[in-house]
């Protein structure tokens, strides 16, 4: 405390342990502040369905979605990132995880979305041969990512056993 | 600045950054803006800063008395 120059280093000293206190206790706030999101998909019908290049099989469906993530924002929210996942089985593997759709909504965007008529974003590719005649099921995976603390993930099945058509089309 | 201006400055800026702090926690999570929490802290800090580190002369009310220089005879070490 001699010198200006300790002063000033006591002094930022102190006040990075209370910005350290300070985002503890923010962390600490996201307890009562329980994530839930309501979401519903429906696949209206599937667009293309053909197969590709060295043995496998791409799919293109039109969907409509309704989903609402306000409830997944807290004032330590930064962002969240969902994302459509697309599960079958296949002969060669139990359990195939394809995501189709994804997007990241910041703090200030806009939370609900009501899309009538949406295509999947990436091509549902399996590979082999395995889609015809298959079941689908579709689950949404959410991430809030806050401000400061720990990351939040949860996830919500939406669609469970779409029947895929027995043979390849295009209906584009 | 003196012993006394010291620890004064010191208990000024433990204080001014301690309630600013707990200000700004509630202050922000009523208003759930994290932003204006992060201001009132940054606020704090500046005030903190303006008050306690420059040697301002309400720092030195109570200046050290020295002993008197003494009137003895240097002694000889011969």
């Amino acid at each position: 405390m001699h010198s200006w120059t300790s002063r000033a280093n006591l002094l930022f000293s102190f006040s990075t342990s209370c910005l350290a206190v300070v985002c503890l206790l923010a962390a600490a706030t996201e307890w009562w502040h329980p994530k839930e999101v309501d979401a519903h998909l429906e696949i209206r019908r599937v667009e293309t369905f053909k197969s590709v290049t060295k043995g496998n099989e791409m799919l293109a469906l039109n969907m409509k979605l309704d989903l609402d993530t306000s409830k997944l924002f807290s004032w330590n929210t930064k962002q969240v990132f969902f994302w459509l996942q697309a599960e079958f089985a296949s002969g060669r593997h139990e359990n195939n995880q394809v995501t189709f759709v994804d997007h990241i909504v910041r703090s200030t965007d806009r939370k609900v979305f009501r899309e009538e008529n949406i295509r999947n974003e990436y091509p549902i590719v399996s590979r082999g041969r395995a889609l015809r005649g298959n079941t689908l099921n579709v689950t949404l995976h959410w991430e809030a990512l806050p401000k400061v603390g720990a990351l939040r993930v949860g996830s919500v099945p939406l669609v469970r056993g779409y029947l895929l058509p027995q043979h390849y089309f295009v209906d584009g | 600045m003196d012993w006394k201006g010291q620890k004064l400055a010191e208990k000024l800026y433990r204080w001014i950054l301690v309630v600013t702090t707990v200000f700004g926690f509630v202050v922000g999570y009523w208003q759930e803006d994290f932003a204006l929490m992060m201001q009132i802290l940054a606020a704090g800090l500046s005030l903190a800063c303006v008050i306690c580190i420059p040697d301002w002369p309400f720092y030195s009310r109570n200046p050290i008395k020295w002993i008197p220089v003494s009137k003895k005879p240097k002694k000889n070490t011969d």
